[in-house]
C-alpha cells in the first residue's frame, strides 16, 4: 500500500506523544467500537483495542497533512513564503516536538497592570464568578438600554481584567467586556485586522496541536469516501473552502482506493468582499490542483461567486455534470473561519437540497445559531467560548504566545462578531439571566438544524468513523473526547461539547 | 420559587473549569438542597468580608453616573420576588460597582448594598446591632458631638430646624415668666445658645428657662454620654450665666420611651411648656409613644423637625424607593457640602447606612411588628393636635441661614408646615402644632 510502515519509528519519535505509541495505547478509549481497514464502511467485531494498522495509517495520514503545511526547505524558493513565517513554522515544528502534558500552575497572586498595585490572594473561583456576573450584568444592561449601566460595568470589568494577562477566565472576560463596548457604541464588526503572518500562524497552531479542525476535516472526509465509493466522478461543493486544508488528505484517500481515483471536481464558494481570509479562493484552487497533480487525480476547481450579505448564487453557475456524484461539504464557523449569517446558510443548503446530493457533512460549532434573548445567547456564548479557552490553554498550556496569538487572532474577533451581531427579539431580558435554559447537553437550534428544515435527513456516521475520530482525539491532549449525540458527533472538552459533525442525505434515499 | 439549580451549576462550572479546585462544585451541590435564605447565606455570607475589602481598590473610579437608582430598583425587586439566581448575580455586579470610598452613586450604592445583604440573611437585625455595636467601640459620644458640630457648620441639614424652632419657641415665650422645654433631640444641646442669645438680645426681661433634655440612647453609650452630658451642663450654665439669662438644666435618659414617666419630668404649675423634637435619622420607632407623652404634658406647643422620609409601609418595595429616594437626596447634599476625604462625612454616611439598614433589612426583628415606624407630624395628628404655622420673620430667618452655605437649597411651604429642599427635593419637615383647642 505504501511504503511508510518502515518509517514508523522517525514517525512516532517525531509526534513524540508518549502516552500514545501504538503499543501503550489505552483501552478504555475505545472500547466498544472495532475498526476494519474496509473503505466501504463494513466492518469487522474484532477485540477490544483497535488495530495497530489503523493506527498508523490514521499518524500517517495526519503526518502527510503536516508536512504539507510546512513545506520542505528545499521548496521554501519555489513556494512564496517569506523567511519570517518560515521561521515561525520552524518554531512551531520545534514546539511539536517538545509538546508535553503540563499541569497548570494556579496562579493566585497577580498583578492589575493599570492599578499598578497587588492585589490580595482573591480566590480564583470567586473571582471567576464574579467575571460572568459583571458580564451578564452589562449584557443585560447593554440591550435593555441602561447605557449608564453598562458603561459603568465596563469600566470596572477594564480595571480587573485584561486580554493579555491572568487567568483564563480574566481574559475571556476581557474579550467579552471589548465586544460589549463595541456593541454599546453601535460599532459592527466586520473582518479580522489581523496581518496575514499572524494569521497563517495561529491558523497552524490550530490545524496542528488542537484537535478542532482535522475532527471536522476527518469526519466529513471519511463520510464522503464511504458515500462515493466506486464512483467515477466525485463533484464536491463546499461551502466554505478557506484555504482548503481539508482536501488533500481526501484526495490521497480517493487515489489510493482499489479502482484508481475518480475525476474530482471541487467548487467553492467565492466571496469577493471577505477580508482577512487565510488566503483567496483562487489561489487554494492553484494550491489543490498542484496536490491533485501529485496524487495523480485529474481534478478540476470552479468558484461560484456569492454576492452581499446574503450571500446568493444561481444554480446555473454550478455546472453540474450528468453522471456525477455530487457531494456537500459545510463548514461553519470553526475556530479559524469567519461568520456567516443564518440567511446564507439556510438560502446554500435550500439549494442543495434541491441538487439532491449524495451526501451533505456539516461540521459546525457547537453554539445555538438562535436565542430570544439576547442575554441568553450571550450567556450560551458565553459558556461556549470559555469552554474553547479552557481546551486551548490546556492544549497550549505552556506555550503562552501561541496561545494568545490565537486568542487574538481567531478568538477575540469571533466573539466581537458574536456579541454585536445577536439580535433581540424577546423583551424578557431581563429574566433570561436567571432562567436561561441549559438542561441537558443537548444545543437546541444548531445550525445543522437548518438542514432538517430545508429537506435533508440526518444520517448516522459508520463505526469506522466513529472510531476514527476517537483514535484521532486520543492522540490530542488529555481532556478531549468524544461523545455523540444521537446521531451527531461532538468533539467535547470534559464532557462540554465544542464541534458537532453530522451527515445528510437527501430524505428519500436509501440509508 | 423558581429554583436556581441550572444557572446556578453553569456558571460555577464555568467558574471552576478554569481553576483545578473542585472544592465549589461539591458546595454547589450541597446547596441544591438548601432553600433559597440560606442558600444566598452559604454563599454570601462568607464572602461579605470579601466584598468590602475588594472594593477598595474602586475608590475613585467609575465616571459615569446615574446607574445606581436602576441597579438598585432591579436587585431590591427580586430580593422581594426572592428570584435566587437573579439576586445572586445582581448582588455580585452592585458589589463591585459600589463603594464607600467612592463618588456619591458609588456610596448610595454600598449602602444599599449592606441594607440588602440583611434583609437576605434574615438575620437582618442582629447585623444592625453589631454595626451599632462597632460603631460604638469606634465612635466616642465626644466623636460624634465633633461630627454634628461639622455637620451644622457645612450644611442647613440640622440648623435650619433649630433655627425655625427658635423661632417657634421665641413667639410662644413671648409674655411669660417661666418657660420649661422637653426637649426630645439628638443635636447634643446646640439649639440653646442660639435661643439664650435671641432672649438676651430681646428688650424686656427674659423669663426664666428650664430646658430637660430626653436623650434616648443605648446603654452602651450611657457612660460615655454621661460625662459629656456633664460637659454640656456646665458649658449651657456658663453661657447663661454670661448671657443673663436664669437657666437650669436637667438630663434624662433613657433607652425606651415607655420608661419615661410624665411626672419625670417634673412639671410646675406656673410654667408654660413647650415641646421640642428634633429627630434626625432615629429610625422613628418612637413617634407614637413621644406623641402620648407630649399630649400628657400638656404643652401649649409642640415643635418637631424631622427627616421628610416615611418609612412605615409594610411594603419592602415602597419602602425602598422611598428611602432610596431621601438618602439619595442626603448623600448628594454631603457631596456638596462636605470635601470628598472628609472623616465627618463618613461618619455621617455610615450612620445614614445603620439607618437604611434598620428600615429595610430588619424584617426578623420581632419589635419591628409591634412597634412600626411613623412620622412624628403624622403620631402628633393622631393625637388631636393642630398645625401652627411659623410667623413670616421666622421664614426670612431661615432664608437668610440659607444664604451662608452653599447655593442647592430651598425653603418650600406645605400643608401642615415648612420644608427644607435640596435641588427642590424635600429634605427636613418642621411643624409647629398646638392643642386643639
Amino acid at each position: 500500500m505504501d511504503t511508510s510502515i518502515a518509517d514508523i519509528p522517525v514517525l512516532v519519535e517525531r509526534w513524540s506523544f508518549e502516552s500514545h505509541s501504538p503499543s501503550s495505547f489505552d483501552d478504555s478509549r475505545n472500547s466498544e467500537d472495532t475498526v476494519s481497514p474496509d473503505y466501504s464502511g463494513e466492518f469487522v467485531q474484532s477485540s477490544a483495542t483497535c488495530e495497530d494498522d489503523d493506527l498508523r495509517r490514521l499518524m500517517k495520514a495526519m503526518l502527510d497533512d503536516h508536512e504539507r503545511s510546512f513545506p520542505d526547505p528545499q521548496q521554501v524558493a519555489v513556494n512564496p513564503v517569506s523567511p519570517p513565517q518560515y521561521q515561525q513554522q520552524q518554531e512551531i515544528e520545534r514546539s511539536l516536538v517538545d509538546f508535553r502534558h503540563h499541569s497548570h500552575d494556579e496562579r493566585v497572586d497577580f498583578v492589575y497592570p493599570e492599578l499598578g498595585v497587588q492585589v490580595h490572594p482573591w480566590d480564583e473561583d470567586m473571582d471567576s464568578i464574579r467575571l460572568v456576573h459583571l458580564l451578564l450584568g452589562a449584557a443585560e444592561a447593554t440591550v435593555c438600554g441602561e447605557t449608564d449601566l453598562a458603561i459603568a460595568i465596563i469600566d470596572r470589568l477594564k480595571s480587573c481584567c485584561s486580554t493579555q494577562s491572568g487567568t483564563t477566565m480574566q481574559r475571556i472576560a476581557a474579550y467579552f467586556r471589548d465586544a460589549l463596548n463595541c456593541r454599546l457604541h453601535g460599532l459592527k464588526f466586520f473582518s479580522r485586522t489581523e496581518s496575514q503572518f499572524d494569521t497563517v500562524g495561529a491558523f497552524h497552531v490550530l490545524h496542528e496541536i488542537c484537535p478542532y479542525i482535522k475532527f471536522g476535516h476527518f469526519s466529513a472526509n471519511q463520510a464522503i469516501l464511504e458515500s462515493v465509493a466506486g464512483e467515477q466522478r466525485v463533484h464536491i461543493f463546499d461551502f466554505d473552502i478557506t484555504d482548503g486544508v481539508q482536501w488533500p488528505s481526501l484526495m490521497q484517500s480517493l487515489a489510493l482506493r482499489a479502482g484508481g481515483p475518480p475525476q474530482l471536481k471541487i467548487t467553492a464558494l467565492y466571496r469577493p468582499n471577505s477580508k482577512g481570509a487565510l488566503s483567496t479562493t483562487q489561489e487554494t484552487g492553484k494550491r489543490l490542483a498542484a496536490c491533485a497533480r501529485q496524487f495523480n487525480v485529474p481534478f478540476v476547481f470552479n468558484q461560484v461567486r456569492v454576492d452581499g450579505e446574503s450571500e446568493e448564487f444561481l444554480s446555473s453557475s454550478l455546472k453540474l455534470i450528468q453522471g456525477e456524484a455530487l457531494v456537500v461539504n459545510c463548514m461553519l464557523h470553526l475556530p479559524h473561519m469567519s461568520c456567516h449569517s443564518r440567511d446564507a446558510v439556510r438560502f446554500f443548503l435550500g439549494k442543495m437540497a434541491a441538487l439532491r446530493p449524495r451526501v451533505l457533512a456539516i461540521v459546525e460549532e457547537d453554539l445555538s445559531c438562535t436565542s430570544t434573548t439576547f442575554t441568553g445567547r450571550f450567556h450560551e456564548a458565553l459558556y461556549h467560548y470559555s469552554t474553547l479557552f479552557d481546551s486551548l490553554e490546556a492544549t497550549l498550556a505552556s506555550e503562552d504566545e501561541m496561545r494568545s496569538l490565537v486568542e487574538r487572532v481567531f478568538l477575540g474577533p469571533r466573539i466581537k462578531n458574536t456579541v454585536t451581531s445577536a439580535v433581540s427579539r424577546s423583551p424578557l431580558e431581563k429574566e433570561a439571566v436567571s432562567h436561561v435554559d441549559f438542561s441537558g447537553k443537548m444545543v437546541k437550534n444548531r445550525w445543522s438544524g437548518l438542514a432538517e428544515a430545508v429537506g435533508f435527513q440526518q444520517r448516522s456516521f459508520s463505526s469506522y468513523n466513529r472510531c476514527q475520530a476517537r483514535l484521532l482525539v486520543g492522540l490530542f491532549q488529555d481532556g478531549h473526547q468524544i461523545q455523540e449525540d444521537e446521531d451527531t458527533m461532538l468533539l467535547c472538552w470534559k464532557s462540554r461539547p465544542l464541534i458537532a459533525a453530522s451527515v445528510w442525505s437527501s430524505s428519500s434515499d436509501p440509508a | 420559587m423558581m429554583p436556581p439549580r441550572a444557572e446556578d451549576n453553569r456558571t460555577r462550572s464555568m467558574a471552576a473549569s478554569s481553576s483545578k479546585k473542585r472544592s465549589l462544585e461539591q458546595k454547589s451541590d450541597e446547596q441544591n438542597n438548601l432553600e433559597f435564605g440560606k442558600s444566598i447565606d452559604t454563599d454570601l455570607s462568607g464572602c461579605f468580608q470579601k466584598f468590602i475589602a475588594n472594593s477598595v481598590d474602586t475608590a475613585g473610579s467609575s465616571s459615569s453616573t446615574n446607574w445606581a437608582p436602576e441597579l438598585l430598583q432591579e436587585c431590591a425587586k427580586a430580593v422581594d420576588e426572592k428570584d435566587g439566581p437573579r439576586v445572586q448575580y445582581l448582588m455580585w455586579v452592585l458589589n463591585e460597582l459600589s463603594s464607600p470610598y467612592g463618588n456619591t452613586e458609588q456610596r448610595l450604592a454600598s449602602a444599599f448594598l449592606q441594607a440588602l445583604f440583611a434583609k437576605l440573611t434574615r438575620r437582618g437585625s442582629q447585623h444592625y446591632r453589631s454595626l451599632c455595636s462597632a460603631a460604638a467601640k469606634s465612635h466616642s459620644f465626644a466623636s460624634m458631638k465633633k461630627m454634628v458640630l461639622k455637620f451644622q457648620e457645612l450644611s442647613p441639614w440640622m440648623t435650619v430646624g433649630m433655627v425655625a424652632a427658635n423661632g417657634a419657641i421665641l413667639e410662644a415665650l413671648e409674655g411669660e415668666r417661666s418657660v420649661h422645654i422637653v426637649d426630645v433631640s439628638n443635636t447634643f444641646c446646640t439649639q440653646w445658645p442660639t435661643l439664650f442669645e435671641a432672649l438676651a438680645m430681646r428688650a424686656e426681661h427674659p423669663p426664666h428657662l428650664r430646658v430637660t433634655t430626653l436623650r434616648l440612647s443605648s446603654r452602651e453609650e450611657e457612660e460615655s454620654s454621661e460625662q459629656v452630658m456633664r460637659e454640656i451642663t456646665h458649658r449651657l450654665e456658663k453661657f447663661a450665666r454670661l448671657m443673663g439669662i436664669p437657666f437650669e438644666f436637667s438630663v434624662l435618659a433613657a433607652v425606651e420611651t415607655e420608661e419615661i414617666d410624665p411626672a419625670m419630668l417634673e412639671t410646675r404649675s406656673n410654667e408654660v411648656l413647650i415641646v421640642n423634637a428634633m429627630n434626625f435619622f432615629q429610625h422613628q420607632r418612637h413617634g407614637r409613644p413621644l406623641a402620648v407623652l407630649a399630649r400628657a404634658v400638656n404643652p401649649k406647643v409642640v415643635i418637631v423637625v424631622e427627616d421628610e422620609v416615611d418609612l412605615s409601609s409594610p411594603q419592602f418595595l415602597t419602602r425602598f424607593a422611598e428611602a432610596q429616594r431621601f438618602y439619595s437626596v442626603f448623600f448628594e447634599s454631603l457631596d456638596s457640602s462636605f470635601p470628598r476625604t472628609s472623616g465627618e462625612r463618613m461618619m455621617l454616611e455610615r450612620v445614614a447606612g445603620r439607618r437604611i439598614v434598620a428600615a429595610l433589612g430588619c424584617d426578623d426583628d420581632p419589635a419591628a411588628g409591634a412597634r412600626p415606624p411613623e412620622k412624628w407630624n403624622l403620631a402628633m395628628q393622631r393625637e388631636a393636635f393642630v398645625p401652627k404655622p411659623l410667623k413670616s420673620e421666622v421664614v426670612d430667618d431661615i432664608q437668610a441661614l440659607l444664604k451662608r452655605y452653599k447655593p442647592g437649597w430651598g425653603l418650600r411651604r406645605g400643608d401642615i408646615g415648612l420644608f427644607l429642599t435640596w435641588k427642590e427635593e424635600n429634605a427636613i419637615a418642621v411643624t409647629v402644632w398646638k392643642q386643639q383647642p
